[in-house]
């Protein structure tokens, strides 16, 4: 038999469901896509029966797999190999070729080729009856599952909302009045107060020509239908968003996702990633879950490294860097990195006189003397700065080939908690816990109100925020939540308590063809 | 009569423990005549807010409020509050704390921190009641409160049967005045709980007067548990002790990483120069614990 690979000139369609269209009939001689049948993993529920459709023998509603057009082909020969337990061919709603069955003959007409794993690949050979020198074996391969990094548009921005009496409005106001329709509050009383949204799900996409499926990873942090253990099922899951969890049993903080983030696309030693690389941080060697980290691993697209977050209380690397975009900097972004020296040296510049109401309450400080003269504080930051921050600088720089010129240190400092065994926490909220979104009107940052000064109402007269502006690229939209009682003095601050879910940004299937193959 | 001699009959009067058999924290004074019998009642009261509803005056709330001994202070004090702000004392009372980040409990309300919130937060400890990690959390908000706390503090850790409280306890302590603080930090470093001996001895590390424990610093050098003996080792740096030296040096082989980590970084403070030529740093440096090979490459690239 004579097999060749697409492109061939035979009346053979192949397209996927979204950007297909049926030949018409008086068309003698189509012209065929060209390449591979891309698809996605079909674990969202269209017919919202409670399970994947993968799992389904048909569900109504379905649109999640490959279209293959063999119209007026006349009777073919088909043969599926490869992954054969998560590939399988449908004709007319009829299942077809899968692992039991492999080979078929049947009428031409539109196959449906359905997929029911991330990277899944297989091949179907097509061997018209009638013209058996015109077979063509087509590649068939699903999507990687890719999580989008802050320099992607945002879509949609979440946040935990209370109401009332010492609620968070002014926090979710923040928000609301600068991205509209674009910020959607979750109540918070409907979720055991758990204001840790960015800690319990990871927006994710899966994308084939012409489709694109969203999935919500969802964190093992909550179980048994508490906290927030439910909100990813029941804002969320819906046709064409999946949700999904890797790893069982007992959660630690970094299994949070705050811990799990992605840098924006990098070369590293020659290598592009188009999607950037996913990184994590560990606490005594123990990062996320096992299963999630082998299955980002396998992904291949997004190469995950980790950070060592065994000094901080909780244990997550948005509480010491994030990224923010600037098309003037030599990769259009800026890494933004908590630097401890710079806060030190920042302090020591104010007036010590300085009275610091919020800082007197929750941290022991009245004014910004008393930090300045805390020698304690400063020893404790110094190491942690020696011991983890340096090097863990080192392993971003070389992870996603980072010069200096691409980062901006920003001053922090840290304390240690005594209801954390002396591990660290955010004295000044960590401006780096920030939300970079962009709907369209430019990128709009969200950063934590560090109310390092006098007047609570005055954020004028703060001076570690004019610092920081100082510092950050002038195309960012700045905006200085304030997170304080909600959130920071709960050891988190506004990434924390918040998400964004992101469009793809790339074709894996083209732009990142080099990380799926190996090469 | 002595001062704590009535207390002590009024609270065994009252099936309750006395300050001195509690451990004697309680400093005893001769209270004037005329408030003895309030002061046995005060104590013998099952609560601030049962206190708050007996016959007992204002004026001799407020005396008691002023006393030398900080239960009963923190029992009058309290049952003062009650009576002029039931709200906010009911508050305080029944406060539950805030899960945070990594799932630990803290009392983040505003309320809390506030002096007057202070006795009632003690009465809270002294109640018994809660799970341990609300207890713990009760003693930070008792410190942040800005109010009446250290001696409280100090005498609860005589008392108390929880070590995960009593080592809050001991760390609240590093912010305390020397006299408060001394006796009970002292005692603590022998507790028989190994985390309440290290945040003793982290305490001392950050205390501006640390450098008066050093006996006891470089006595838990030895401490059979590493967290302890990285502790000490900090607190030898960053206290400048530098008669800890050899004690020190002697960690750098200690099986456990951080503290092998932690004497690096000590001797490093200590003299780094010196430290730079310990022949123990050759194997060092190729630690299997990435941290302590950085740390010596560091000390060494100097």
């Amino acid at each position: 038999m004579f097999l060749r690979r697409l492109p061939v000139p035979l009346l053979l369609g192949v397209c996927a469901l979204a950007a297909c269209k049926k030949p018409d009939a008086d068309v003698v001689s189509p012209t065929l896509p060209t390449g591979p049948l891309y698809g996605v993993p079909n674990i969202d529920d269209d017919d919202e029966n409670g399970e994947p459709d993968w799992d389904d023998a048909r569900a109504q509603g379905e649109n999640d797999w490959v279209t293959v057009d063999l119209s007026g082909l006349g009777d073919v020969e088909l043969t599926l190999a490869g992954n054969l337990d998560a590939v399988r061919v449908w004709k007319d709603d009829e299942l077809l070729l899968d692992a039991d069955t492999s080979t078929a003959t049947a009428g031409g007409g539109v196959y449906e080729v359905e997929l029911g794993d991330f990277l899944a690949t297989a091949t179907l050979s097509v061997v018209p009856v009638d013209s058996p020198e015109a077979a063509v074996e087509l590649s068939i391969a699903s999507a990687p599952l890719i999580l989008n990094h802050h320099l992607a548009s945002a879509e949609l921005v979440v946040a935990m909302a209370s109401t009332g009496r010492s609620g968070n409005e002014t926090f979710i106001a923040g928000f609301s009045d600068v991205l509209g329709d674009g910020f959607l509050p979750f109540d918070l009383q409907d979720y055991g107060w758990d204001v840790w949204v960015q800690d319990e799900l990871e927006f994710a996409t899966l994308t084939a020509p012409g489709q694109r499926m969203d999935v919500v990873i969802d964190s093992i942090r909550t179980n048994n239908d508490r906290y927030l253990d439910n909100a990813p099922e029941s804002e969320l899951e819906a046709p064409d968003t999946a949700v999904r969890t890797w790893g069982t049993g007992r959660a630690t903080s970094q299994d949070s996702f705050g811990n799990l983030e992605v840098s924006p696309p990098v070369t590293v030693d020659g290598v592009e990633y188009p999607f950037g690389r996913i990184y994590w941080g560990e606490v005594n060697g123990r990062g996320v879950t096992d299963e999630l980290a082998d299955f980002l691993e396998a992904q291949k697209v997004q190469a995950p490294f980790q950070l060592d977050n065994t000094w901080l209380c909780v244990g997550h690397v948005d509480e010491f860097s994030s990224f923010v975009p600037d098309p003037t900097a030599p990769k259009g972004f800026r890494f933004l990195y908590a630097d401890t020296n710079l806060g030190r040296t920042f302090l020591e510049g104010l007036d010590p006189a300085t009275s610091l109401p919020r800082y007197r309450t929750d941290h022991g400080y009245a004014n910004v003397g008393a930090i300045v003269d805390d020698q304690a504080l400063w020893a404790s930051n110094a190491d942690m700065q020696a011991d983890y921050l340096d090097p863990n600088l080192a392993i971003f720089k070389a992870a996603l080939g980072l010069d200096d010129a691409d980062i901006i240190l920003v001053p922090a400092v840290f304390e240690e908690n005594d209801m954390c065994g002396g591990a660290a926490l955010a004295l000044i909220p960590a401006t780096v816990n920030l939300v970079v979104a962009d709907m369209g009107s430019g990128p709009e940052i969200f950063l934590p109100d560090p109310f390092l000064r006098t007047d609570d109402d005055d954020q004028g007269s703060d001076p570690f925020i004019a610092e920081v502006a100082a510092l950050l690229p002038d195309s960012l939209n700045l905006h200085w939540l304030d997170d304080w009682d909600w959130y920071h003095v709960q050891w988190g601050e506004v990434h924390c308590g918040s998400n964004t879910q992101r469009p793809p940004t790339r074709d894996w299937w083209t732009d990142a063809k080099h990380l799926l193959e190996g090469e | 009569m002595s001062w704590i001699l009535v207390a002590a009959l009024g609270a065994a009067l009252a099936g309750t423990p006395s300050p001195a058999s509690a451990g004697g924290i309680d400093p005893g004074v001769d209270a004037p005549s005329a408030l003895v019998p309030a002061a046995n009642a005060a104590l013998a009261a099952p609560t601030a807010h049962a206190l708050a509803g007996s016959p007992v005056s204002d004026a001799t709330l407020t005396a008691l409020a002023d006393d030398a001994g900080w239960r009963l202070r923190a029992r009058a004090a309290s049952a003062l509050t009650w009576r002029r702000d039931p709200a906010f004392a009911e508050g305080v009372a029944l406060l539950a704390p805030a899960t945070t980040r990594n799932g630990a409990v803290r009392f983040t309300d505003r309320r809390l921190r506030a002096p007057e919130a202070a006795p009632l937060l003690v009465e809270r400890l002294l109640s018994g009641t809660g799970a341990s990690a609300e207890r713990a959390a009760l003693v930070e908000a008792l410190r942040l409160s800005g109010g009446d706390w250290s001696e409280a503090a100090a005498g609860l850790y005589a008392t108390e049967t929880d070590a995960a409280v009593r080592a809050q306890l001991v760390s609240a302590l590093q912010d305390a005045e020397a006299a408060v603080a001394e006796p009970t930090l002292t005692r603590a470093l022998a507790d028989a709980d190994a985390g309440v001996r290290a945040a003793t001895v982290r305490a001392i590390g950050a205390r501006n007067d640390g450098a008066g424990y050093a006996s006891a610093v470089y006595a838990s050098l030895d401490d059979k548990d590493p967290d302890v003996r990285a502790y000490a080792a900090r607190a030898v740096g960053w206290l400048g002790l530098t008669d800890g030296w050899d004690g020190v040096v002697a960690l750098l082989s200690d099986p456990s990483a951080e503290v092998r980590l932690k004497a690096v970084a000590a001797l490093e403070r200590l003299d780094a120069g010196r430290a730079a030529t310990l022949p123990e740093l050759e194997a060092l440096a190729a630690d299997p614990d990435a941290r302590v090979a950085r740390a010596v490459a560091r000390l060494l690239g100097r």
